[in-house]
């Protein structure tokens, strides 16, 4: 026991200085004033929350857990087919895993970079529909909601995948067997053997997925324009543009409890949360 | 093919990358009829319960259910439905919902009395008041019992059960036999029921097919195919057999007598109801005989053996 405490301690020391200490900190932020160049002051104050209710943040928060939904159900209806294949592909199954794990070896911010290089007026497939003449005009690909979804679903699909393929692989080839032989065409052995049985999995990729996608700012800044504006986008504004500390820590508190929230919720109903 | 055929296999055989799992088998399954295939593992008993099943496609021949080509269909177009080894009872479900899984489903004529036929279904395993447990809060005789409640409910032409009670613990093995037998009795649906237990297969079935090596050895009722065997296989599989100058005699066709052939006892088993007594013939055979307790030579005596011209079984 003193053994494992021991190796336990590296971990605990890391977490408490890089997660427990900044929540600390922006707890203090959220209930200070906004200095005049950016910071925080005295005195104490709740005014940072009851700004909140604002409806023009509501909106903001809507938005963002719109996108954040959309993202993750299509992150869900394509990692789905996907993760059957990959469990389904005996000896080629590391291979193809290791080709969803491979955009991770390039820097999030670069592949949204490249998806700015290939939606944009003068992009890949702009140029290549005019000079086909399937267009004259290009197509308004990027800086809009679509973009933006586009971009999460793309970062986003391994980690839907993953967890997905892990229950599946664990699945017992004999039930499919048997709802076949109970009379089952494959779609229902799908509707009513794989997806039950894949709750678990369902549920740890959403999280996943929908989680850093409630909170994202960089996608939305690249690939949504000035006029998608998630709750990330907000808070980096607070902390950049608009010197308003406090607020941010506000904001991104709420937006920490709302996620929270829905993780309670999804846990309530299965046994373990991941 | 004769109305009391329910399902017959026409010169089936199957060869997966290496080998040849079943070699040129030819089946007549009679209706209503429990009947088993036996052989060791490997022998290509369960790959034929497959092909039947409809999970592997035979490389030759035909498969006929009532009168009807099947080899070619998906399971979930064929009625004939399998009770698994392992029982592959759905986890996410009642024993209720994985009874009521195959109604809900083409293969089965859908009919109002359905509800009626889950709970007669149950009744008959004794389940009906377990209706709402999941699998993992039964016991292993009880699952069995699900997974045959699950198949019959369907009313399938052939029942396919692959090794059903090799997951169950011994003592109730053998009650399970009887009650597996008199299930198939009261419902009237055919077995084809797989084992490799050859003490299962004789208490149990009508019909026996012995297999071995992917080939069909013989096929017969158990008192035949016990009685008479056609082949050393056979002979050697089903039972003890003591083998006499190329004769085979069963331990238990042979008595010690005051006269006949001399044998030195080397050990003696007490089994409860009789001894098993092992003997070296003057020849250096080995034989193996049955006695009663009050009649067991103990190990070294010198005894004389004989057996009944009748009880031969010349191959």
């Amino acid at each position: 026991m003193k053994l494992r405490n021991a190796f336990l301690a590296p971990s605990a020391v890391l977490m408490t200085l890089t997660m427990m200490a900044p929540l600390a900190i922006i707890v203090v932020y959220s209930l200070l004033t906004r200095g005049a160049y950016g910071g925080v002051e005295l005195p104490w104050t709740v005014e940072n929350f009851t700004r909140l209710w604002d409806p023009v943040y509501g909106a903001i928060f809507l938005r963002s857990l719109g996108i954040a939904g959309v993202a993750t159900v299509l992150c869900l209806v394509l990692g789905f087919p996907l993760a059957m294949f990959i469990a389904g592909s005996g000896p080629r199954k590391n291979l193809y895993l290791s080709l969803v794990i491979l955009p991770f070896w390039t820097s999030f911010l670069i592949r949204t970079y490249a998806w700015m290089f290939i939606l944009r007026d003068t992009g890949i497939v702009n140029s290549v529909l005019q000079s086909l003449g399937i267009i004259r005009e290009p197509l308004p690909l990027l800086y809009n909601d679509g973009a933006v979804i586009l971009g999460l679903v793309y970062g986003f699909l391994p980690f839907m995948v993953l967890p997905l393929y892990a229950t599946l692989e664990r699945l017992d080839p004999n039930l499919l067997e048997a709802s076949a032989d109970l009379g089952a065409r494959p779609w229902e052995t799908v509707v009513r053997v794989t997806l039950p049985l894949c709750a678990p999995g369902i549920r740890a990729g959403a999280i996943l997925v929908f989680v850093p996608c409630l909170g994202t700012y960089l996608t939305s800044d690249l690939l949504g324009g000035s006029k998608t504006v998630l709750i990330g986008n907000l808070v980096q504004n607070q902390f950049t543009a608009s010197r308003d500390w406090p607020f941010g820590a506000a904001l991104s508190l709420a937006l920490m409890a709302i996620a929270m929230l829905l993780l309670f919720a999804a846990r309530r109903k299965g046994e373990e949360l991941l | 093919m004769p109305s009391d055929t329910v399902l017959e296999l026409r010169r089936v055989s199957k060869d997966f990358a290496t080998q040849r799992a079943v070699a040129d088998v030819s089946l007549k399954i009679p209706r209503g009829a429990f009947f088993s295939l036996l052989g060791p593992s490997g022998c290509g008993k369960t790959t034929i319960l497959r092909m039947i099943a409809g999970f592997e496609t035979p490389t030759g021949g035909e498969i006929w259910l009532n009168g009807e080509r099947i080899e070619h269909l998906p399971p979930y177009q064929r009625n004939v439905n399998t009770v698994f080894q392992s029982y592959a009872l759905f986890p996410h479900l009642t024993v209720q919902g994985n009874v009521e899984f195959g109604l809900r489903h083409k293969k089965h004529k859908k009919g109002s009395d359905d509800i009626n036929r889950v709970l007669q279904v149950l009744q008959q395993v004794r389940l009906e008041a377990k209706a709402s447990r999941r699998p993992f809060e039964l016991s292993g005789g009880e699952r069995q019992r699900v997974a045959l409640a699950r198949a019959i409910v369907l009313q399938p032409d052939v029942l396919l059960l692959d090794e059903p009670l090799s997951a169950l613990d011994p003592q109730l093995r053998k009650q399970v036999r009887t009650e597996l037998r008199d299930l198939q009795r009261r419902v009237g649906v055919t077995f084809l029921f797989v084992t490799h237990d050859q003490e299962e297969a004789l208490s149990m079935s009508d019909q026996i097919a012995v297999m071995n090596g992917g080939a069909l050895e013989q096929v017969g009722t158990p008192q035949e195919i016990y009685a008479r065997p056609r082949t050393r296989f056979v002979a050697d599989f089903l039972g003890a057999m003591n083998w006499i100058d190329g004769i085979g005699v069963r331990p238990e066709a042979i008595s010690l007598t005051p006269q006949g052939r001399k044998a030195v006892v080397i050990g003696v088993a007490f089994l409860g109801s009789f001894c098993q007594i092992e003997m070296t013939l003057e020849t250096g055979e080995t034989i193996h005989a049955q006695a009663a307790p009050s009649a067991c030579p103990p190990p070294g005596q010198t005894v004389y053996v004989t057996w009944n011209t009748d009880d031969e079984i010349h191959l």
